[in-house]
């Protein structure tokens, strides 16, 4: 091969990685699309007025705090009397929760049931089968509600979601959990928009699709048959139990409903730190069962939807997000020192198609959920982060009167020079993003002030946080560390907004 | 089931299917709105 001919092999490999960082983008663009045909292809043709007796599985894991007011909340629910139980799991619980539960015991006799482990700590499957074994052993469930101790049911959830029991095609029900801390603060409120996107947006989608990614953990209803059928048990091998679950159902050839006016109340993390320790669990959970799979992506005969082409790249965009970010900067920074006009024409290409899509995505978000976007549409515009809202603005300005970007460093006229590294910089920032996003975390965890964390957050953006997070996981993963339970520590500030 | 619950049961059903419906509508805004601002750009600063 000839050094010209080598020299275009690279380039063109370049051009194939900045297509690739690209992926996650145009993925969420193609989700995003379809949420529309939810209105014409849904499952509400297929509901009755269906009201099963459902038993609720609660995991409690020293929830003094919070399992008083979940236990309130699911005896609010307009239900047929009679028709719901709750099953509270002590994981041997140190503090308080014993004492809450003897006193909702009494206040809701027959309704309210306490079943104590006095062995625990072995994570939230292995509480949750504690129960499952119980409750199945009996035959008065003929559904189950998997959730976490500190949800809180709007009063008409629960009729929501059995509706679509009715239909016996589908085994498991999710409904959109919504970030419901109060008095919120920055990093709740980017989680509660993140939410819109994430379920509200992504699940209805999903729906169209007929394939759903994950039934929240939060609140996930199935029917006893579908229960039974994957095992009756959650699987314990991974930190992503409600995901195993909800491809189990799927395999097993059971449909999983996504329906977004089914809405419970929950308290997320407030601060980067505490977010970081859960979405690790989440996106190891998630690295873990796309091992656990490996023989189901894009074969779809081993399943028609999950192992289709379009739900493997919208899991792989998420799975693998950062390394798609990575391939994009160095596909752009190899270009920029091989064929510098070209570096231009696949910056702009990049970060124009990603502005277009940022404004789709936004707006539509906003509107998907007014009730959230009103308090939340400012994290929804800064999402990106500034910097990446700046580099969108500046790529609106023609390269022939931009300052940046109208010099010899696009015309390949010159050698490497310190002045490289801004334009660098601002090439690379879909990778580099990932870097700052991790030291504002570092930062967070060492005590710093919130202003500070706050300003660095809106400046690098709560996406390449995500995307920092997934980074993080996959490290996590590749050492083999540890597989702990970290639980997120509830303190009860969740309460149902109107 | 009594009568009350079954008038529940169908207001919840009516309410959903709407929000449902207007999805279609917010897509086909948010679109209208983004290809809007493009076409306007490019008005401004034709390639």
């Amino acid at each position: 091969m000839s050094p010209i001919d080598a020299t275009d092999a690279l380039a063109a490999i370049f051009v194939v990685l900045m297509l690739l960082g690209m992926v996650p983008t145009v993925a969420s663009l193609v989700q995003y699309l379809i949420i529309g045909w939810q209105s014409v292809r849904n499952n509400y043709s297929k509901c009755a007025d269906y009201t099963p007796r459902v038993a609720f599985v609660l995991p409690a894991w020293n929830e003094a705090d919070v399992i008083g007011s979940s236990i309130d909340s699911l005896m609010g629910l307009h239900y047929p009397p009679g028709h719901w139980r709750i099953y509270v799991v002590d994981d041997a619980s140190t503090d308080n929760t014993p004492a809450v539960m003897r006193e909702k015991m009494a206040q809701y006799p027959g309704s309210v049931f306490h079943l104590r482990r006095e062995v625990g700590g072995q994570g939230k499957a292995h509480t949750l089968n504690h129960g499952l074994k119980i409750i199945l052993s009996e035959d008065w469930a003929e559904a189950v509600m998997i959730m976490d101790a500190d949800v809180l049911f709007e009063p008409v959830t629960l009729r929501r979601m059995t509706r679509h029991l009715a239909d016996p095609s589908v085994g498991g029900v999710t409904a959109y959990v919504k970030e419901g801390s109060f008095p919120g603060n920055l990093v709740t409120r980017f989680v509660a928009f993140e939410y819109i996107t994430a379920q509200a947006a992504a699940r209805r989608a999903q729906n169209v699709l007929g394939v759903l990614a994950c039934m929240a953990g939060g609140a996930q209803l199935h029917s006893r048959e579908n229960l039974v059928a994957i095992g009756g048990q959650i699987d314990t091998s991974s930190l992503a139990e409600d995901t195993f679950t909800t491809f189990r159902t799927q395999l097993g050839g059971k449909r999983v409903v996504f329906d977004g006016n089914a809405i419970v109340w929950a308290e997320e993390p407030d601060s980067l730190a505490a977010l970081w320790k859960q979405r690790i669990r989440w996106a190891r959970g998630n690295l873990q069962l796309t091992a656990a799979f490996r023989k189901l992506w894009f074969r779809r005969s081993q399943h028609p939807k999950l192992g289709g082409f379009t739900f493997g790249v919208l899991w792989f965009s998420v799975a693998l997000l950062p390394v798609f970010m990575i391939m994009g900067s160095i596909g752009v920074i190899g270009l920029y020192y091989l064929r510098p006009p070209w570096a231009w024409s696949a910056f702009a290409t990049l970060w124009s198609t990603s502005l277009i899509i940022y404004l789709f995505e936004t707006l539509f978000s906003l509107l998907i959920d007014p009730a959230t976007a009103r308090r939340t549409w400012l994290e929804g515009i800064l999402f990106p982060g500034l910097v990446s809202l700046t580099i969108m603005l500046l790529i609106l300005v023609p390269p022939s009167v931009s300052p940046l970007f109208n010099g010899p460093y696009w015309s390949g006229q010159v050698g490497w020079s310190w002045r490289d590294i801004p334009v660098q910089m601002i090439l690379a920032w879909p990778g580099i993003s990932t870097i700052f996003a991790w030291t504002v975390f570092r930062i967070d965890r060492a005590g710093a002030w919130r202003w500070l964390r706050n300003l660095l957050l809106i400046l690098i953006g709560y996406g390449p946080v995500m995307c920092a997070i997934s980074f993080g996981a996959m490290v996590a993963q590749y050492k083999n560390a540890d597989l702990r339970w970290d639980k997120t520590v509830k303190s009860g500030k969740a309460r149902i907004r109107k | 089931m009594n009568p009350d619950d079954q008038s529940e049961y169908d207001r919840l059903m009516d309410a959903d299917r709407r929000t449902e419906a207007r999805l279609i509508w917010s897509e086909i805004v948010s679109l209208v709105f983004v290809a809007g601002l493009v076409a306007a750009y490019a008005m401004y600063f034709p390639a």
